[in-house]
């Protein structure tokens, strides 16, 4: 956007060619209508230095590891370490899974995810649902024994361990009763509670039957406060926006929305009386990566920049680790179709480097 | 916007404007997966086409959706399947036979991989529509069959 009076010295040259370049553009597309992107944000055929000020490098970009993290959350990003790959798993057994992870683990993952059974994600033990579904498309675990089973020979105490599931916090319990029968102290359990947002499930995947959405938010915080107390290398919370891209909102619509959610839930711990610095540098993000390629990672750059700002004058919070907006990314289904699958590898090639150009983790 | 939504209408098809009613279906999911943006699509392009849609969202069980069915005396219950969950319908094809329901159609639509729809065909499903089917062969699909099954009802 131009920036009254700045940039004023780029001199005659400059003006003649832009005006040279302006002329034989509207002489060759007399009648183009305005392009917009997904967000219904107008996109010129061509940015110069005109639109922006170097007046506002520092507050809107400043560097990498700085705030407000516009251009990378850590000084080298990328370079320093490569984003971590994590195979989502989850399948039939306990025996089957751990089958599968363990060859994943064996193949140099570092990072391991766990998908419970729909029948789990329902609240409905095994032996209450129909045989012909159970354990077709997530893990059927309903015991600590269950999940003993499922990380047999795996070393939870040096492994990230995500656990995907709408209220991942039973999940959780069993994998710290898993640690506490192998002797591993629970400072050693590191990984993420995917998806305890039930912000984002209540209003993208309007799972209204499962938990009211108060008792959802004081259920967050409990869990917020455990993990503070007692595991410290755990993530209590990934916030979600891509329930809601996935859904139909466009990318900055699913930005803001999951900013939004996030809002939500530190003010909740706020008014429980939790410290700002302790819980919110723990908050991570989860977003939907379309095939729009620059406007991902404008959304990306934007909802670090929205974030730090946030963290920091809103929320309060001093620590600069709460001001880095942490968040990993999944390639979207909805720009697929069945009928051409090798465009298809190319169209989530293009989604993940845009997701990766837009610095995730 | 440069996202193309679509909007035109469907225009009804002579053949479904020539019945007496029109064609009535039941948009449905059966079992606990709750991916429901397939069925709810699939819906509109047959509310669109002039036919009566009964929409009941995701996560319903067998003896719900037979029992609407038969209350609403539909022409055809459309199954979507995103994981697995048309596994359940030879149970839901021994409820309707149970019910009294043999005349009603039953169609499934969704990832259905080719061992499970020989078996859906076997158990009487009328027709399996896969992910990337356009809007024109499910409409017509769904329209013919009606159609077929009517007339040998004699209506």
């Amino acid at each position: 956007m131009a920036q009254d009076g700045k940039n004023t010295t780029l001199g005659q040259d400059f003006e003649a060619a832009r005006d040279g370049w302006q002329g034989a553009y509207e002489k060759q597309l007399p009648d183009e209508e305005k392009r917009h992107n997904r967000s219904g944000i107008e996109v010129k055929p061509l940015y110069t230095p005109e639109d922006w000020s170097s007046d506002d490098y520092m507050p809107d970009l400043g560097f990498p590891g700085d705030a407000p993290y516009t251009r990378g959350i850590y000084p080298t990003m990328h370079r320093g370490r490569s984003w971590t790959q994590r195979q989502l798993i989850g399948l039939a057994t306990p025996e089957d899974y751990n089958a599968r992870m363990r060859r994943i683990v064996d193949s140099g993952a570092t990072a391991l995810s766990m998908i419970p059974c729909n029948s789990f994600y329902r609240g409905f033990d095994a032996d209450e649902v129909d045989i012909e579904i159970l354990g077709t498309c997530g893990t059927t675990i309903n015991t600590v024994d269950d999940m003993e089973t499922c990380l047999a020979g795996v070393p939870i105490g040096d492994i990230s361990i995500a656990l995907n599931d709408p209220s991942p916090f039973t999940l959780l319990a069993f994998l710290l009763s898993v640690a506490k029968r192998r002797n591993v102290s629970w400072d050693r359990i590191s990984g993420t509670s995917n998806q305890s947002d039930y912000i984002s499930h209540y209003v993208a995947n309007h799972m209204f039957f499962r938990l009211a959405l108060g008792g959802a938010r004081r259920l967050f915080v409990d869990h917020v406060q455990f993990v503070n107390e007692r595991l410290p290398m755990w993530n209590p919370v990934s916030v979600v926006g891509q329930h809601m891209q996935q859904s139909g909102a466009t990318p900055a619509e699913a930005m803001a929305f999951t900013l939004a959610s996030a809002i939500q839930y530190a003010e909740d711990c706020q008014a429980r009386g939790l410290d700002v610095d302790t819980f919110l540098p723990r908050f991570t993000f989860f977003f939907d990566i379309s095939i729009s390629f620059f406007e991902e990672i404008a959304k990306f750059r934007a909802g670090r920049r929205i974030w730090a700002r946030l963290a920091k004058e809103r929320l309060g919070a001093k620590d600069p680790r709460a001001w880095r907006f942490k968040f990993h990314a999944q390639t979207s289904g909805v720009d697929l179709t069945r009928q051409q699958p090798l465009n298809n590898i190319a169209r989530t090639t293009t989604q993940a480097i845009a997701g990766i150009l837009g610095g995730l983790q | 916007m440069n996202t193309s939504v679509e909007t035109e209408t469907t225009e009804m098809s002579p053949q479904i404007a020539a019945l007496s009613r029109p064609p009535k279906v039941m948009v449905t999911k059966i079992g606990l997966d709750g991916h429901d943006r397939g069925s709810r699509l699939v819906a509109s392009f047959l509310r669109d086409a002039g036919m009566e849609v009964i929409y009941t969202g995701p996560w319903q069980e067998v003896a719900t959706v037979v029992n609407q069915a038969a209350q609403e005396d539909v022409d055809c219950i459309g199954v979507s399947s995103l994981a697995t969950d048309h596994l359940l319908v030879p149970k839901l094809m021994t409820a309707l036979r149970n019910a009294g329901l043999d005349d009603t159609i039953v169609i499934v639509g969704g990832i259905v991989p080719d061992e499970d729809e020989k078996m859906l065909k076997q158990e009487g499903v009328a027709a399996v529509f896969h992910s990337g089917s356009s809007r024109a062969d499910i409409v017509d699909g769904i329209a013919d069959l009606i159609i077929k099954r009517r007339k040998e009802l004699g209506e």
